[in-house]
């Protein structure tokens, strides 16, 4: 979980980053800040996300981007 | 019949058609038992496609069978290739075996189906001037003949199924089996003239849903095509007086003329596009299918890529997941900036794939160099906004300006119109060179004014005026927080009925249309 936040703290700058649930429906990330965290996520975890992956629910915090990450690794 | 044709043929036809769509779809609401109302929608719609694609209808259905086959296809792949109980090296194999076929196919399918898109475009492109010399001949120049080579929708039926077949081979649902089902997912009539784009599983889940009529949803929808047909007949139309004759004689004027003339095309085009896509939702609204919305206030957009978020967003979101996606996630291009510093991958990932979005965007929109200039321009000037945006906000940061000012906001929405107009100017002008000698002019202080009365009468421009400020009055109104939609909803019934009237009423007195008036040919209704 950590470096997640690490990782969108890189790219994005806002406030309280890890409590927010609307990054993607609310614009905070936008698709070329997805692309980035998507290649930093890639790199950090040796894991492939998908062009299927990239859907709100995916995205929309940082717990949800830890889920699918971890079912990544397990894949 | 021929008389009908006539008729038919002063008003745009796709929305002669779809009245009668939808009249006959309500009927069919009241009287046809309701897991059979599919296929009335299914053949009403092809029934109006044929009267007008007529013997080019058939590409439609050979995409249609087409994509039908891949999908099954796909689906038998995926069932021949178990990975359940499999442990994790040989699921990986067997994974990388779907993934190979899938590709397989779907580049088969691609070259294909794109393959006809493409050459009837091209050939298309011939026969304007086939149309032209044979117009020579004829005693009325009609220019809103249906080009007789190009399938009604073929650009939004091909995206479409695209869509469709991609999404199967992802894994996100399987391939439908009922090819009826199928069919009016790909030919669904409302949409199948200029939008919104669909999703499979979006329309299929309120296509099928089964919904009775209900008096919110009809008058919901009533007024949605009203308005729409309103902002056609009322608004687009004039206003494309004022910029057809600005674009045709734009060697006589200069400076604010031609901003003007860019300017009313941006209404021309707004008001015409969002109008088509207002009717469209209107008359599925009734039938309670939900279409997504596809525009969002895109003139108040700050930023250009912002405004590809609320233009046609159906297209952007097409582009976004089937080509920006798959393109920044793709092997060769993580192949080449594993080794880079992030600055430096980021910003050739989002460069390329920008790239290939934006020559796919420019040539979907016609098939001339200009078009492929239009598209590059839109690149170059979200390439500028990457690089130079966080320059600019480390100095806003440095020299404590806040984050949010109007003042900012303001200036931000006027640069980004002005950059956004450009474009449209290079859009609408018949080629490059003609688009460069209109801008050069823009800067020179000669005839720098113009006699409206040349093309338009004195009636026809107050009514323009009044149709614009209309049209606007929603989004007025939302600025003090009054949502005219909700207002209208709690009216009563007969109220509601009272105001359709009414509206009707005005547009029929002031719509433009009928004897000797030749409709504007519909700027994205030959996609």
């Amino acid at each position: 979980m950590k470096e997640i936040i690490n990782i969108l703290n890189e790219l994005i700058n806002v406030k309280d980053i890890e409590n927010k649930t609307n990054l993607i429906d609310g614009k905070i990330l936008t698709s070329s800040n997805i692309i980035r965290l998507v290649s930093r996520l890639n790199n950090e975890f040796d894991i492939e996300i998908s062009p299927l992956d990239l859907i709100p629910e995916n995205f929309n915090s940082v717990a949800s981007i830890n889920a699918l990450v971890e079912r990544l690794d397990l894949e | 019949m021929y008389n009908i044709t006539r008729v038919i043929s002063y008003f745009n036809p796709f929305l002669v058609f779809i009245i009668a769509f939808l009249i006959v779809n309500i009927i069919s609401y009241l009287i046809i038992p309701k897991k059979y109302r599919y296929i009335v929608l299914l053949v009403t719609g092809l029934v109006a496609y044929i009267c007008l694609s007529k013997l080019v209808s058939i590409f439609l259905f050979i995409t249609i069978g087409l994509t039908y086959i891949t999908g099954l296809l796909l689906n038998k792949v995926k069932c021949d290739n178990v990975t359940k109980g499999l442990k994790r090296p040989e699921r990986k194999l067997v994974k990388k075996k779907i993934k190979r076929l899938n590709k397989r196919i779907i580049i088969l399918y691609l070259l294909l189906n794109l393959g006809i898109l493409i050459t009837l475009k091209y050939m298309n492109f011939f026969s304007v001037y086939t149309t032209m010399f044979l117009n020579l001949f004829r005693q009325s120049k009609n220019p809103n003949v249906f080009n007789f080579l190009i399938p009604l929708g073929i650009s939004y039926y091909t995206l479409t199924s695209i869509s469709y077949v991609i999404d199967v081979a992802r894994g996100k649902f399987t391939a439908e089996k009922n090819i009826l089902k199928l069919s009016l997912f790909i030919s669904y009539y409302p949409s199948i003239y200029m939008g919104p784009f669909n999703r499979y599983d979006e329309l299929g889940s309120t296509i099928f849903k089964n919904d009775n009529l209900n008096t919110k949803t009809f008058f919901d929808g009533l007024a949605l095509i009203l308005f729409g047909i309103f902002k056609i007949l009322l608004v687009a139309g004039r206003a494309a007086m004022f910029s057809d004759y600005i674009f045709k004689n734009y060697k006589s004027y200069s400076g604010l003329v031609i901003i003007l003339g860019a300017m009313m095309f941006s209404i021309q085009l707004f008001a015409e596009f969002s109008g088509f896509i207002d009717v469209s939702r209107g008359v599925s609204r009734i039938l309670n299918i939900e279409l997504p919305s596809n525009f969002k206030k895109p003139f108040l957009s700050k930023t250009v890529s912002e405004f590809w978020t609320r233009w046609h967003m159906s297209l952007g979101r097409f582009f976004k997941d089937y080509v920006f996606y798959p393109v920044s996630l793709s092997k060769p291009l993580s192949r080449i900036t594993k080794k880079m510093p992030n600055w430096l991958s980021d910003f050739i990932t989002v460069s390329v794939s920008l790239l290939f979005v934006w020559v796919l965007m420019g040539l979907w929109h016609g098939t001339s160099i200009k078009y492929l200039i239009y598209g590059l321009y839109f690149f170059v000037c979200m390439i500028i906004y990457n690089v130079f945006n966080p320059i600019i906000n480390k100095l806003f940061i440095k020299i404590h300006l806040t984050e949010d000012s109007m003042a900012k906001n303001i200036l931000s929405i006027i640069l980004t119109n002005i950059i956004i107009g450009i474009g449209l100017m290079m859009f609408r002008a018949s080629n490059i060179s003609i688009f460069i000698n209109m801008f050069k002019s823009i800067f020179s202080l000669e005839n720098n004014y113009i006699n409206i009365r040349n093309f338009i009468d004195m009636k026809d421009f107050i009514i323009m005026i009044f149709s614009i400020i209309l049209m606007l009055l929603p989004l007025f109104f939302q600025l003090f927080k009054i949502d005219l939609k909700e207002r209208f909803n709690l009216l009563s019934s007969n109220k509601k009925y009272v105001l359709c009237v009414m509206a009707i009423f005005l547009i029929i007195t002031f719509g433009v249309y009928g004897l000797g008036y030749i409709p504007p040919d519909p700027i994205y209704g030959g996609f």
